[in-house]
């Protein structure tokens, strides 16, 4: 057996302490497909960048052809053979095809004091062979500003192949690939393959990977967790690799001990535009009544993010309402709506903390306009010596371990962050709470202690949408699960009658099971 | 902690910038040492002289606040010069068609600067706002814009015919800043702006949401802050402070408004915000140092024959070195601890060698 790339025990540390990578080792063959699967930020991209030169891993080593390398550059890898597309295509728009493909590496012809001048013509017809000889439908002389991104993508690839590279590696290649363009691509990709090249693909989506790829690695939290033959595996034994944590601590919880209350969360028709003509999330309808945990399933990027931000007002929705507690709060702010809503975010470092700014900011955050005891009379002060017991008091009854509430936010540990985040959303008492993937990233203590919170918030009567990736977390919590599929619900099922493999069917081929309506 | 470990990047910075100084002077030819007691001499050596080098620094630190109190709200305001300008020219036009009282007018004057400076910053987030263009070009080409209305004005309509240079007629006496006892009261002026900056960003709700507009944008936006809205009110604010520089420059100076009022203090200030990361007691403190080397500058050209010019070498020398170390210290602790951490992950994957990938 010939292994193109070796991966041995690779490890990227982004500082001060994100693991993006952790020891991941994993081995492709000579002229196959394989593919990486993975949350997003299960570290599939990082190793790619490993490979191609663009990261230097911290600890671990990487064999090309059985010898170790390390390369301090991407033109070092694209020496040795090895080239990346990324996720964005990045050309120049205003040259020509074969312009952009030999931008780099121009064949030169020597002229006055050794200046080179751009070889026209050769360099024009060294493109059209290359395009010739992969097969691919491409015309050199187009204007790059002219191409559809599918056509840019191919000429992405043709960069790469111009310049002799044996292993190709692509980013999510289909993110930005209309359903129709997608076959278009594989049938190009598996040229190549029978062509000797080896291809590595990082994806997200199960089904097109296993329809592609040979074999399928897939990653969880920076670990390869299993290496699959695509022909023995299934897109339900894919997702349970990448989404089962290694304990799932099991809560005990009384299903439906308290009565359901009164809608307070209420989504009629909501649609939200990704471009004037395609639609990221809708329409869609979803009630949640108080004492009521709803589950939002789906593979990431199909509305999830969308359907958050259209609730909290951060994007503007197409068409539809939005009913809080009664009230229409269409052309209500973000701050308005938080008045109801508390929030946890999927995204702790950008949308849930100022990970700089010190405990008693990040505790404060919303709380100095919902609780009186934080300003002076007319709110127009904000008194720290308040903000500051109100913050211990945080780290006090959520466990928080931190040495002092002025230390920044971003040096505690995920799980304490998120304690801090919680404690934060929760000390306003709200009818409604919306949770983006609360337990991503936190320890198998910490995920515990979340649903804790969770479940209670349920016991007091309040109003759970609960974003996650999780299955099992969704199974466990919620009382109803809704899977959301390229943006519109495809399955709604009570959560006693939810299984994994039905859920995942939903999510991954967007098929409608009986629409269940409690 | 934290606050000794950048005071002690500071004082590290500031010697080797010293150090450096000192080897550029040799090799130009120029006593070093003589050169520095002639520039402390002339800005700490003595009474008189300290309290020029305090006076001096009242418009360093005024446009450093300025382009700090943006900085770390946000917007990239840019306009210091630009705003330094009409700051003073709206107090020199008030300063020649009001009479008042001292106890009035000099109020009058500086509240009339702090909004001329504020209105031109205000243009720039009008800009934003409506159009949607990028406030770090805006103020930058409004600098252009504020200096060429100036001079307009200051050569034609406001232009005092008896003089033999382009400028306005001097002011009413009473918009005179005074002097108090050797002290120019622009000092109090100064202290006033400083604990006014430091109640709004530090104590006042709006502070706290421009701060955390400024560190993480996305976050504040969904804790319910109005971020444009801030955006804008920060910008204005900021451009206040560069105004009311002006109006120090002019009201404690020429009481006129000369071609070239202004100088370099709206650049210097941006200097400031910078190598003090917008905190403000390092504002405070690099508007004194920058203010001692300005004032000491002439010294050094008297006593040591060294060119004044010298010290704007020496301000640059400083700022290049203060930000560099402090970029390079926080990158080797970064990644210092990344790699134990890198290497603890691996030894630990070794030792169990339960997550193999198997084929």
């Amino acid at each position: 057996m010939t292994w193109a790339v070796r991966f041995l025990g690779v490890t990227k540390v982004y500082p001060p302490d994100v693991v993006a990578v952790a020891a991941v080792s994993a081995d492709v063959r000579e002229g196959e497909i394989h593919a990486f699967v993975g949350e997003n930020g299960a570290g599939k991209s990082t190793l790619m960048k490993v490979l191609a030169g663009e990261v230097m891993p911290d600890a671990g080593s990487v064999e090309v052809d059985g010898r170790v390398v390390s390369y301090r550059s991407a033109r070092d890898a694209m020496a040795d053979g090895i080239g990346l597309v990324h996720q964005e295509i990045l050309l120049v728009p205003q040259l020509r095809v074969w312009e952009n493909v030999v931008l780099g590496v121009e064949p030169l012809r020597t002229g006055v004091l050794g200046l080179g001048r751009v070889a026209t013509d050769a360099a024009r017809d060294a493109v059209k062979s290359t395009i010739a000889a992969s097969g691919m439908h491409l015309d050199p002389d187009s204007m790059v500003s002219d191409l559809s991104v599918a056509a840019r993508q191919k000429v992405e690839i043709c960069k790469l192949l111009h310049r002799d590279v044996r292993v190709l590696l692509l980013d999510e290649p289909t993110a930005v690939l209309t359903p129709q363009e997608v076959p278009v691509l594989f049938d190009e990709l598996r040229r190549l393959r029978n062509s000797g090249r080896t291809i590595c693909l990082v994806s997200h989506r199960l089904d097109e990977v296993l329809a592609l790829s040979d074999r399928v690695t897939v990653m969880r939290q920076g670990r390869a967790v299993a290496t699959r033959n695509a022909s023995a595996s299934s897109p339900a034994e894919l997702a349970r690799l990448m989404v089962e944590r290694d304990v799932v601590l099991r809560a005990p919880r009384s299903r439906s001990s308290s009565p359901r209350g009164t809608a307070v969360l209420e989504l009629e028709g909501l649609s939200v535009a990704r471009t004037a003509t395609m639609t990221a999330l809708g329409p869609i309808d979803l009630r949640v009544h108080a004492g009521e945990i709803v589950g939002v399933a789906g593979v990431e990027g199909n509305g999830q993010t969308e359907l958050v931000a259209a609730v909290l007002g951060l994007v503007a929705t197409s068409d539809g309402s939005t009913r809080v507690v009664g009230e229409d709060v269409a052309d209500r702010s973000t701050r308005h709506r938080r008045r109801a809503i508390a929030f946890v975010a999927s995204d702790r470092r950008t949308q849930g903390s100022a990970p700089l700014a010190s405990l008693i900011d990040n505790a404060t955050m919303t709380n100095h306009r919902l609780l009186r005891a934080f300003t002076g009379r007319r709110g127009r002060v904000l008194r720290y010596s308040y903000a500051r017991s109100f913050t211990a008091r945080i780290l006090s009854e959520f466990d928080v371990v931190a040495h002092s509430v002025g230390q920044a936010i971003g040096t505690l540990s995920g799980g304490n962050q998120q304690k801090v985040i919680l404690g934060r959303e929760l000390s306003a008492d709200r009818p409604i709470i919306v949770l983006d993937q609360p337990t991503r990233g936190l320890d198998v203590g910490s995920i515990e202690y979340v649903h804790g919170r969770i479940l209670a918030l349920r016991e007091r009567g309040r109003a759970v949408l609960l974003v996650s990736a999780d299955l099992s977390e969704l199974l466990q919590l919620s009382d109803r699960i809704l899977v959301l599929h390229r943006g519109r619900i495809t399955l709604e099922v009570a959560a006693a009658d939810a299984t994994v493999d039905a859920l995942g069917r939903a999510m991954l081929q967007g098929r409608s099971a009986e629409p269940v309506v409690p | 902690m934290k606050v000794s470990r950048s005071a002690r990047s500071a004082v590290a910075g500031l010697a080797i910038a010293l150090l450096l100084g000192g080897l550029l002077a040799v090799a130009l030819g120029y006593p070093p040492i003589a050169g520095l007691r002639a520039l402390l001499h002339y800005s700490l050596g003595t009474g008189p002289k300290r309290a020029l080098t305090v006076t001096n620094a009242v418009p360093l630190l005024l446009t450093g606040l300025s382009a700090a109190i943006a900085f770390a709200s946000g917007p990239v305001n840019l306009g210091q010069p630009g705003q330094v300008l009409m700051g003073a020219l709206a107090a020199v036009t008030l300063g020649l068609h009001l009479h008042l009282p001292p106890a009035v007018q000099v109020p009058a004057l500086i509240a009339a600067s702090t909004l001329g400076g504020a209105a031109w910053a205000g243009v720039a987030a009008m800009a934003r706002r409506r159009l949607g263009m990028d406030e770090f070009i805006v103020t930058l080409m409004l600098n252009e814009v504020a200096r060429l209305f100036c001079d307009w004005v200051i050569s034609s309509p406001l232009q005092d015919r008896g003089a033999g240079s382009v400028t306005t007629r001097t002011i009413d006496r009473a918009g005179f800043i005074p002097q108090l006892g050797g002290w120019s009261a622009s000092v109090a002026i100064g202290a006033v702006a400083v604990i006014v900056a430091w109640i709004v960003c530090r104590r006042l709700v709006v502070g706290y949401e421009w701060r955390m507009a400024g560190q993480a944008p996305l976050f504040a936006r969904l804790g319910g802050v109005e971020v444009d809205r801030n955006y804008s009110a920060a910008l204005a604010f900021s451009g206040g402070f560069a105004g009311l520089a002006g109006g120090v420059l002019l009201l404690a100076g020429p009481h006129r408004f000369v071609k070239g009022l202004g100088g370099n203090y709206g650049w210097d200030g941006v200097m400031i915000a910078v190598v003090a990361v917008n905190a403000l007691l390092g504002v405070v403190l690099y508007g004194l140092l920058f203010s001692a080397l300005q004032t000491g500058a002439i010294g050094m050209e008297i006593l040591a024959d060294i060119p004044a010019e010298f010290i704007q070498i020496l301000q640059a020398i400083i700022v290049l070195v203060t930000v560099a170390a402090r970029g390079a210290l926080t990158e080797a602790l970064g990644r210092r601890s990344a790699g134990r951490l890198a290497r603890r992950q691996r030894a630990a994957a070794t030792g169990a060698d339960a997550d193999g990938a198997d084929p």
